[in-house]
């Protein structure tokens, strides 16, 4: 026999993940999703964002690593809350596993929520998590040719972030032809080209974060 | 390898049709997967085949139907078809503007094909 069954395979995440993002609209919290490959800088944004924003806004972060807590212990450093998860072999933060953390913040006393998902620039593009937004790092040592190879990351995500010019004159890439490559796949994309070494471009991004989180508390 | 989440969540979806409708074999499960999605058809039939050893799903095929990514200009309004993942380019190429994405993000299942357990021979 024949069953007709017209759903979306990924349903189940679909719908914690718009359950977390009810919970976190009434508690007036901005939450991104950031994503990269691995190396790309997500780490060293979030240390710098933070270094940027602490005094303005109550951040804390979700960290997803595949293994280690290295990175929320780099986290840590900076006083705010902070939450590991272990993937434990995926390559991708789900609507669950963010659910799981959640008891461990005060989501009374957040105002933006970063999640650092795992480093790689196919699966995390798939899976929601409750987010406002997608923010993605491409770091130009990676190479103008990754938006056509990774589409669906570069088309999900609101904002760009090019890091690492610093390295321009060492690499065969430019930040125009980046962008260029980008803007075909999403012609809507925000792009910030930053370095999180010299700390160029970076004011531009904690801006954006910043009004973002405005407009929503705002609109609520 | 996000494959393999999606086989579960699928294998979710399917074990409940299972009980609902009594299945006591599932033979095909017919899936649409749009271009613009980053799954590797090869992938998930190996997911798959993995997780359903030894359940009622053992054997059964996946048939996925590769859905192109259609879109429309939102300054002229025309469509534009990408068959290949190689020619996304969502920039009009009459003038430039924006093309709106209006198929090719599916992950779906759409229908199981399996055996009735005999209503006579029912335990």
């Amino acid at each position: 026999m024949k069953i007709p069954v017209v759903k979306n395979i990924l349903e189940a995440n679909e719908r914690i993940s718009l359950e977390l993002k009810q919970l976190f609209d009434q508690k007036g919290i901005l939450v991104i999703n950031l994503m990269s490959s691995p190396g790309a800088g997500k780490t060293s944004l979030l240390e710098k964002t933070i270094e940027d924003l602490k005094d303005k806004v109550r951040l804390a972060v979700i960290e997803g690593d595949v293994q280690t807590t290295l990175d929320a212990e780099r986290i840590g450093k900076y006083g705010i809350p902070t939450v590991q998860i272990n993937t434990h072999g995926a390559c991708h933060i789900d609507g669950n596993m963010v659910k799981d953390a959640l008891p461990e913040l005060n989501l009374d006393e957040i105002d933006i929520l970063i999640v650092e998902n795992v480093g790689n620039l196919v699966c995390p593009a798939e899976f929601k998590v409750g987010e406002d937004y997608k923010v993605m790092i491409l770091s130009v040592t990676e190479g103008e040719d990754k938006p056509a190879k990774y589409p669906l990351m570069f088309q999900e995500s609101t904002v760009l972030l090019i890091n690492k010019i610093d390295l321009i004159p060492y690499v065969d890439c430019n930040v125009d032809k980046i962008k260029k490559e980008a803007l075909k796949i999403n012609p809507k994309l925000t792009v910030f080209p930053i370095s999180c070494k010299t700390n160029e471009g970076l004011s531009a991004w904690t801006q954006w974060l910043l009004k973002t989180w405005k407009d929503k508390a705002d609109g609520l | 390898m996000h494959e393999l989440a999606i086989a579960e969540s699928l294998l979710e979806i399917v074990n409940d049709t299972v009980k609902r409708h009594h299945l006591i074999k599932v033979n095909k499960i017919r899936l649409k997967i749009g271009l613009l999605t980053s799954v590797v058809p090869e992938a998930l039939e190996f997911s798959w085949q993995a997780l359903t050893k030894n359940t009622v799903c053992e054997g059964s095929s996946l048939e996925m139907k590769m859905i192109p990514v259609r879109g429309r200009c939102r300054g002229c309004g025309k469509e534009v078809f990408y068959k290949d993942a190689d020619q996304f380019c969502f920039l009009c190429p009459d003038c430039g503007q924006e093309i709106e994405i209006l198929e090719g993000r599916d992950l779906s299942i759409e229908e199981i094909e399996g055996e009735e357990e005999d209503e006579n021979s029912s335990s």
